[in-house]
């Protein structure tokens, strides 16, 4: 079944385009990549999607209800989170009180979903009353990643979740991500790290100048030589 | 000298509730609110209002509370008019701050509003109360109590500085324990993570100003309730408040408690050396001296 | 009203609109032009109006001596008067702006208004400055023997349209050379103007002293045409707010822009007197109120639905187009 249906978008900041015309889609408890040189929109992609950002052109549904132009606010509210690449956690709350704003806009008391969470990362639980700010990298992405996922999503957009983090992290993010999606949230990870994340993914898209270049099964884009002399040099 | 350090921590308190509200405001909303001085005066003069008027009329008895200077008719206007500032500082937001956001228009033409704010509520208790100063309760003074320390201080002066900690502690607790407390801190640390989880900050932003409002009204009172009223002490409260702010570091309430206590009391033991009509200047010198030296406050802040 | 009357009133209004306009193109410099967020001008008008007051006036003797107490009398003519008070004020200008140009916008207003106010009390708790709050009286008039004191201001109106005029020129000539192109990059984009090269902090002083200059003319004029001043004629109030209003009503940005608001303001101003000649003679007294609140609403309509002004920024001749209303300006 399809989740997200992104038709045709166009868009970008001002005058000036970042899209064109990009179509992707992705589908229940799928693990979608987004790859591609730097400058090629894939940010920009996700943050049109999540309302950030007005489309110029085209159209993009979720559950087949048509959701653009609406507010992050409201895109959140039918199951969409976000995690954006930078400021992502508020660093003078603590861990709990991040998480805790995660499930801000839930009526319900959400403490059944709050040792989920602590379950899925346990080292959150150890530094529950820390500052976020003073967090490692590692654990901030971490943090962002589970205060997404306080509000029960369907579908995660993920923005380059292991940028600027440790080898070691990195493996460690990925396979969080992998165990999260087994629970039954799909995601979108756009990502620098074009290898390893097609390991883990159903199915990817390469993008380059705003523009959808390739599509694939994970795998197959691996396997790749093309792809990967084009653009997984990194 | 103790004198004037337990008069400097007086006037103190009542800056600090300016101040933390204002640096509250600058905090969430990145903005210089330069009507916040005279949303102390809409304070103090609404509870005037209250006080000398309307309760008056509906005939509520006003004898002193023991060795204080007001009486049951004060206690209800506080919450009244803390309300009604609260009020109308969301509303000054909803027609003027709000559609010039939206706008994008820039910081200064923002400032300039807040200005023309400023002067308008003064115009409006110029209009209604003239321009003398008043009284919430004419005639003598109380005679001050004597603690221990040879400490002289009169027993409003007290009541001050106890309402004005019960009141931060209170702050403190909401923004520390509640939910709203804590998307008000969320959104001072980065406003877009706030939108992204789902937090509604126009909410939050009725809820600072309100809050801002209120508490600027207490400290318009409790002036009035110490000193006197009039209609130019917003504008004379601006150059402290934001010295206040600025001395604790942009956006940390803390800080802006610190600061106004230590302008409190270095702007009164610089009445020892110089006449007290330049207090404004000794506080001006200090910000300046701020500014030059340690933009970022004694605390840090956000810039 | 006879006719002689009603043009020796409207006499009187357009004086106070050509001195105020000299103000606001002063504010235009600074702010119009460069950026800079000066809610002080009420303290530069006290300094122009009280330095051309010393220059002119001579020092008090025999009975006088005992009322009228001030630093100094030099008993020079008027044109020394103006010259005296731009510089002043210049050099005033130029030690405020270098503690505090490097700061922030809204830092630089704040200070700004911290700077008026002490000026201000300075001048009203020191008497051996200028007489403390008593001020100064029986200020001199330029070529005051010349004519009959019954048509005096004209001869006076004639002055003040003519050093407008002149100044208006020289800002106009000043703005259209590199040097005007640069402090309108400033106001721009400050940071890319820094990287091009050129040293912004020079620019915004020369703006905010040059500025300055000007409002220390308006000052004198002001104080040789109502002959008497002192410490609480420049309140917030109708030394900075009402040049605010009135830059902000005619265009900042735009030297004919500076020169309309100000005569447009001032006429709202004087308008709504004849407003409030209506009301019940109960609220006479706070009548001067109710027309400030006006100005204010005033002002709070503009910012929020127009404010470019009346006239708007002047188009640029320049690369970049910039759009009517963008950017706050």
């Amino acid at each position: 079944m399809k989740l997200l249906e992104v038709h045709e978008i166009t868009a970008g900041y001002g005058e000036t385009d970042i899209l064109e015309a990009v179509s992707i889609e992705l589908r229940e408890n799928e693990i979608v990549a987004i790859i591609g040189p730097n400058g090629a929109g894939k940010s920009t992609l996700l943050k049109t999607i999540f309302g950030l950002l007005t489309p110029r052109e085209g159209s993009i549904k979720f559950l087949n209800e048509e959701i653009t132009g609406l507010s992050p606010n409201q895109i959140v509210k039918k199951g969409i989170s976000y995690v954006p690449q930078l400021e992502n956690v508020f660093p003078s709350l603590t861990v709990h009180e991040n998480l805790e704003m995660g499930a801000f806009i839930r009526r319900d008391k959400f403490q059944q979903k709050l040792s989920e969470i602590y379950h899925l990362f346990p080292m959150l639980r150890e530094r529950r009353g820390d500052k976020a700010g003073k967090l490692s990298g590692g654990m901030r992405q971490m943090l962002a990643m589970g205060r997404a996922l306080m509000l029960d999503p369907k579908v995660l957009l993920l923005d380059e979740p292991t940028a600027s983090l440790a080898p070691l992290l990195v493996g460690m993010v990925f396979q969080k991500i992998v165990e999260v999606n087994r629970a039954g949230v799909a995601m979108i990870i756009v990502e620098q790290n074009a290898k390893e994340t097609l390991k883990i993914s159903h199915r990817g898209y390469v993008m380059a100048m705003g523009r959808k270049v390739f599509e694939d099964r994970g795998e197959t884009l691996l396997n790749s030589e093309e792809i990967g002399r084009l653009y997984l040099g990194g | 000298m103790a004198e004037l350090l337990v008069y400097g921590i007086v006037f103190g308190s009542i800056i600090a509730l300016g101040s933390i509200g204002l640096s509250l405001i600058f905090g969430i909303l990145r903005f210089a609110n330069f009507a916040h001085g005279d949303m102390m005066t809409a304070g103090a003069y609404v509870a005037l209002f209250l006080v000398s008027g309307f309760f008056n009329w509906l005939g509520i008895p006003d004898s002193n509370l023991g060795p204080l200077s007001f009486g049951w008719r004060m206690v209800i206007a506080i919450p009244i008019s803390m309300i009604a500032i609260g009020m109308l500082a969301i509303f000054l937001d909803h027609i003027l701050y709000q559609p010039l956001r939206k706008k994008r228009s820039s910081n200064v033409l923002l400032a300039m509003a807040a200005l023309g704010a400023s002067f308008m509520i003064q115009m409006v208790v110029l209009i209604l109360w003239g321009a003398d100063s008043l009284f919430y309760r004419p005639g003598v003074l109380r005679p001050a109590l004597e603690l221990p320390f040879e400490i002289k201080i009169r027993p409003d002066q007290l009541f001050i500085i106890v309402i004005v900690f019960l009141s931060i502690i209170v702050l403190h607790l909401f923004l520390k324990y509640t939910q709203m407390g804590k998307a008000m801190r969320a959104t001072a640390d980065h406003p877009e993570l706030a939108r992204i989880t789902g937090i509604d900050t126009r909410r939050i932003i009725r809820w600072t100003w309100g809050i801002g409002g209120a508490m600027a009204a207490l400290g318009g009172i409790l002036y009035g309730i110490d000193v006197q009223l009039h209609p130019g002490m917003g504008w004379g409260f601006l150059l402290p408040l934001f010295a206040a702010t600025i001395l604790g570091g942009i956006g940390n309430l803390v800080g802006a408690l610190i600061g106004a206590l230590v302008m409190g009391v270095v702007q009164q033991i610089s009445t020892a050396f110089l006449l007290p009509t330049y207090k404004p200047a000794v506080e001006f010198l200090i910000m300046i001296l701020i500014l030059l030296l340690r933009p970022q406050g004694i605390f840090g802040g956000r810039s | 009203m006879e006719l002689g009357g009603i043009i020796a009133y409207l006499t009187s209004l357009a004086i106070l609109a050509g001195i105020y306009a000299v103000f606001t193109l002063g504010l235009n410099i600074q702010w119009g032009y460069t950026g800079l967020f000066n809610i002080g001008i009420a303290g530069f008008f006290c300094i122009g109006a009280y330095t051309s007051a010393l220059i002119t006036t001579p020092m008090p003797s025999g009975v006088y001596a005992q009322y009228v107490r001030q630093l100094f009398g030099w008993n020079f003519p008027f044109v020394f008067g103006i010259i005296g008070s731009a510089l002043v004020c210049g050099f005033i200008a130029f030690l405020v702006g270098i503690p505090t140009l490097k700061l922030r916008e809204d830092y630089l207003a704040i200070t700004t208004i911290g700077i008026a106010e002490t000026i201000r009390l300075i001048f009203n708790n020191e008497p051996w400055l200028a007489n403390g709050p008593r001020g100064l009286m029986g200020l001199p008039q330029p070529f005051q023997d010349l004519i009959d004191p019954r048509y005096y201001h004209y001869l006076y109106l004639i002055i003040v349209l003519m050093i407008l005029m002149i100044i208006y020129l020289a800002i106009e000539r000043a703005i259209r050379s590199p040097w005007g192109r640069v402090l309108r990059a400033i106001r721009e984009d400050e940071i890319s103007t820094e990287m091009s090269g050129k040293n912004v902090f020079f620019f915004k002083m020369q703006s905010l002293v040059i500025g300055s200059m000007i409002m220390g003319i308006g000052g004198a004029l002001y104080a040789h045409y109502t002959k008497a001043i002192s410490p609480d004629v420049f309140t917030p109030l109708y030394g900075t707010f009402i040049i605010w209003v009135m830059l902000m009503v005619g265009g900042s940005g735009n030297n004919k822009g500076a020169i309309l608001g100000a005569f447009v303001t001032w006429g709202i101003w004087i308008g709504s007197k004849f407003l409030t000649d209506l009301l019940p003679h109960t609220l006479k007294a706070r009548a001067p109120y109710i027309r400030f609140l006006l100005i204010g609403i005033l002002l709070e309509i503009i910012l929020v639905y127009r404010p470019q002004g009346l006239l708007g920024e002047e188009k640029k001749v320049s690369k970049m187009i910039d759009e009517e209303g963008q950017r706050g300006h």
